[in-house]
């Protein structure tokens, strides 16, 4: 019974679900390769975009054993009423995929734009965290511009100190809110 | 009679400077903060009840009610140019009037989106001046029961919206309600897939998650399907340019009064909201068109329906506002504060004790309503250059739209992380034929849904549903509407089969 609590109060922490969706990753890529030999591999993605979902519903489903149990109606049940419906249509819809009735996966022609500017648009995120909204933002938008091929510098720069100034006098200026310094412009500011 | 002179008396108090510039001001300032995603109608009325402290009670509430008016069509605005609603209440509008924008008539939505708002708002006030009382004596009997079965309801659009993928339309809501579930528990206080981080506990905030399913994995998508994006040639710019007719809008006025009546009632119920509204009524907008199946490629009638439901739900809101000093919405809850302020206490005594507040707020939203159409009128044509800027500077934009908008929300890096995964989960869940607008409805009907379920129960047990007619009757409407497109869809394989 101790191991349970501790599992579930492991489980209950950021790290916990880090090693969750970490694992998750790791056995959907693996099970990509099986998926891509059989008759079903072309709703590969949409096969793993299902697995995924019930994964994560079972662990939800896990997880709401470790809801404390309080009035007539507890916080657990509608949760899990969520849970198994999510359940039923993900096993409905495998069900129609592994028999090749779904739509075939898109063709990835240009997965890799999209990747890299989900990349970007995290490293935006992390930057604001250590050098600040304006910084981070113009670096961002450059950054953005020239990858996508606009060359145009006048106007580039022109966009980029258009909306680093409405974004200070709209947001911090009228609308007071503390738009990030930055824990190195805090440390220097120091 | 009384009505009439109580009316002409109201709209005579708004001639003069303070009262024209209190209206003009509060529409313009709404329809910007209403675009702006990340800054809700409520956060704009919030931001200027300090302002009006120094203004007389009439000024005061004139000011804010006109902000809660416009922001409610200005959200269209983007919704309708960026595919970023600027309030939840517009998201059934970016269903096709993004479309329309895609296939160069962006004018054309914004023109329908504009007109539909101003005749569902004058049709929302006229409602609310003829009916205030009676409507605000149905509204407050209703029990959990019922709002659960409301929010049922307004689920049953799933199956609509899902179309021909209506198992994964149904999955998407599934995964909006069981998101919606993070957090503390309102009712027992217990904390469910927190995983002990503080930002968890208030569970995700529905603006970000908006951002992120609308505008950021439309995004993503336009990267995946045409790599670097082309600039525009010239025959585009005159396309987006082009206005709808006075026929044109004539056309739609079925649409437009069936949906400003759901909008009315729906507003209505306190907590309900203008989202409920506008998906309902673009739910009956689709079921009833001639061509259901153009809905959310680009039919007016779709960008017609939620937006004069959205609009027509403001007038409805001020009723149990006025009458009760119930809140119908966010916005509404403010106000109370607003009226509290000029030592105004609302409830049925306000009726008799300040005709002239109530009468020449009434005339006020007519006059707001119709500075919306104008300043609307002036800028959409500046709305529709937005559509026209390169791409290479427009994403990249809208991508730092979206942090700022969702960081604005509660000043935390959360909410942008948020948004970022929510636009994740959007394109993931769209490149696999999974539609994000359930997600959405999902998030916003999951704790009205979850919380009056369990009031209902406590209050009643698990057969109070079907004890109480109201809850009977609107679960049996949520079945039929539910299953309908469903069987629908069956018989037509049925019949294609015996014809293959």
């Amino acid at each position: 019974m101790n191991n349970l609590t501790d599992v579930f109060g492991f489980l209950n922490t950021v790290p916990g679900l880090l090693l969750v969706i970490a694992v998750l990753a790791a056995l959907l890529l693996a099970a990509r390769f099986p998926l891509r030999r059989s008759a079903a591999r072309q709703n590969t993605g949409l096969i793993l975009v299902l697995l995924g979902l019930m994964t994560v519903s079972l662990f939800c489903l896990f997880l709401s054993f470790g809801f404390a149990r309080k009035g007539d109606v507890s916080a657990s049940v509608v949760p899990r009423l969520w849970i198994l419906g999510l359940i039923a249509c993900c096993v409905y819809l495998l069900v129609d995929a592994l028999r090749g009735k779904q739509e075939r996966d898109p063709a990835a022609e240009h997965t890799g734009l999209s990747f890299l500017f989900i990349g970007l648009s995290f490293a935006y995120f992390l930057l604001i965290g250590l050098v600040g909204f304006y910084i981070s933002t113009v670096l961002f938008l450059v950054a953005s511009m020239l990858i996508l091929a606009y060359r145009r510098w006048p106007v580039l720069l022109a966009v980029t100190a258009g909306w680093i100034l409405f974004a200070y006098l709209v947001f911090a200026r009228v609308l007071f809110v503390p738009l990030p310094n930055g824990a190195w412009i805090e440390m220097l500011m120091r | 009679m009384n009505t009439l002179s109580a009316m002409l008396h109201g709209f005579s108090l708004m001639v003069g400077l303070e009262p024209v510039l209190a209206i003009t001001v509060g529409v313009v300032l709404g329809i910007l903060v209403g675009a702006m995603p990340g800054l809700s109608p409520s956060m704009g009325v919030a931001l200027l009840v300090p302002f009006t402290y120094n203004l007389n009670p009439l000024t005061a509430l004139v000011l804010l009610v006109a902000v809660y008016q416009a922001a409610n069509y200005g959200g269209s605005i983007t919704a309708v140019t960026i595919n970023t609603p600027g309030t939840p209440s517009s998201v059934a509008t970016a269903f096709d009037g993004y479309q329309l924008t895609k296939q160069g008539k962006c004018g054309w939505a914004l023109g329908i989106s504009l007109v539909a708002s101003t005749v569902g708002g004058l049709f929302g006030i006229l409602i609310l001046i003829l009916f205030a009382q009676p409507l605000a004596a149905v509204a407050v009997k209703l029990h959990p029961a019922e709002y659960f079965c409301l929010a049922m309801l307004g689920l049953t659009t799933v199956a609509s919206l899902g179309g021909k993928n209506w198992a994964k339309a149904f999955a998407a809501a599934l995964v909006g309600l069981l998101i919606a579930t993070v957090g503390i528990d309102p009712i027992s206080g217990v904390k469910r897939f927190t995983f002990e981080a503080v930002d968890l506990f208030d569970g995700f905030d529905i603006i970000p998650a908006m951002i992120g399913l609308f505008a950021l994995s439309e995004i993503f998508i336009r990267f995946e399907e045409e790599g670097i994006p082309r600039k525009y040639k010239k025959g585009d710019i005159a396309k987006q340019e082009q206005w709808p007719k006075v026929r044109d809008y004539w056309a739609l006025k079925r649409v437009i009064l069936q949906s400003s009546v759901i909008g009315t009632i729906i507003g209505i119920f306190p907590g309900a909201g203008a989202a409920i509204a506008s998906f309902l009524a673009y739910d009956a907008a689709k079921r009833t068109s001639k061509h259901p199946e153009t809905f959310g490629k680009g039919n007016p009638e779709g960008v017609a329906a939620s937006e004069s439901a959205d609009n027509a739900s403001v007038g409805g809101a001020m009723v149990p506002l006025l009458t009760l000093g119930i809140p119908g919405s966010s916005s509404t809850a403010v106000l109370i504060g607003a009226l509290m302020i000029h030592d105004l206490v609302p409830g049925p005594m306000l009726f008799t004790t300040n005709p002239d507040l109530i009468y020449g707020l009434f005339a006020s939203m007519f006059i707001a309503v119709a500075v919306m159409f104008v300043m609307g009128a002036l800028g959409a044509r500046l709305w529709v250059k937005v559509t026209l800027i390169p791409p290479a500077i427009l994403l990249p934009l809208i991508l730092a739209v979206a942090v700022i908008g969702s960081f604005a929300v509660k000043n935390s890096l959360f909410d942008v992380a948020a948004c970022l995964g929510f636009g994740v989960l959007g394109w993931g869940l769209r490149r696999f034929g999974f539609p994000v607008a359930p997600v959405v409805l999902g998030l916003v009907l999951g704790k009205l849904a979850e919380t009056n379920f369990r009031r209902a129960v406590i209050m009643g047990g698990y057969g109070v549903f079907f004890t109480r007619p109201a809850s009977l009757i609107l679960i049996l409407v949520s079945v039929v509407l539910f299953a309908y497109p469903l069987v629908q869809q069956y018989r037509e394989g049925k019949k294609s089969a015996v014809k293959g």
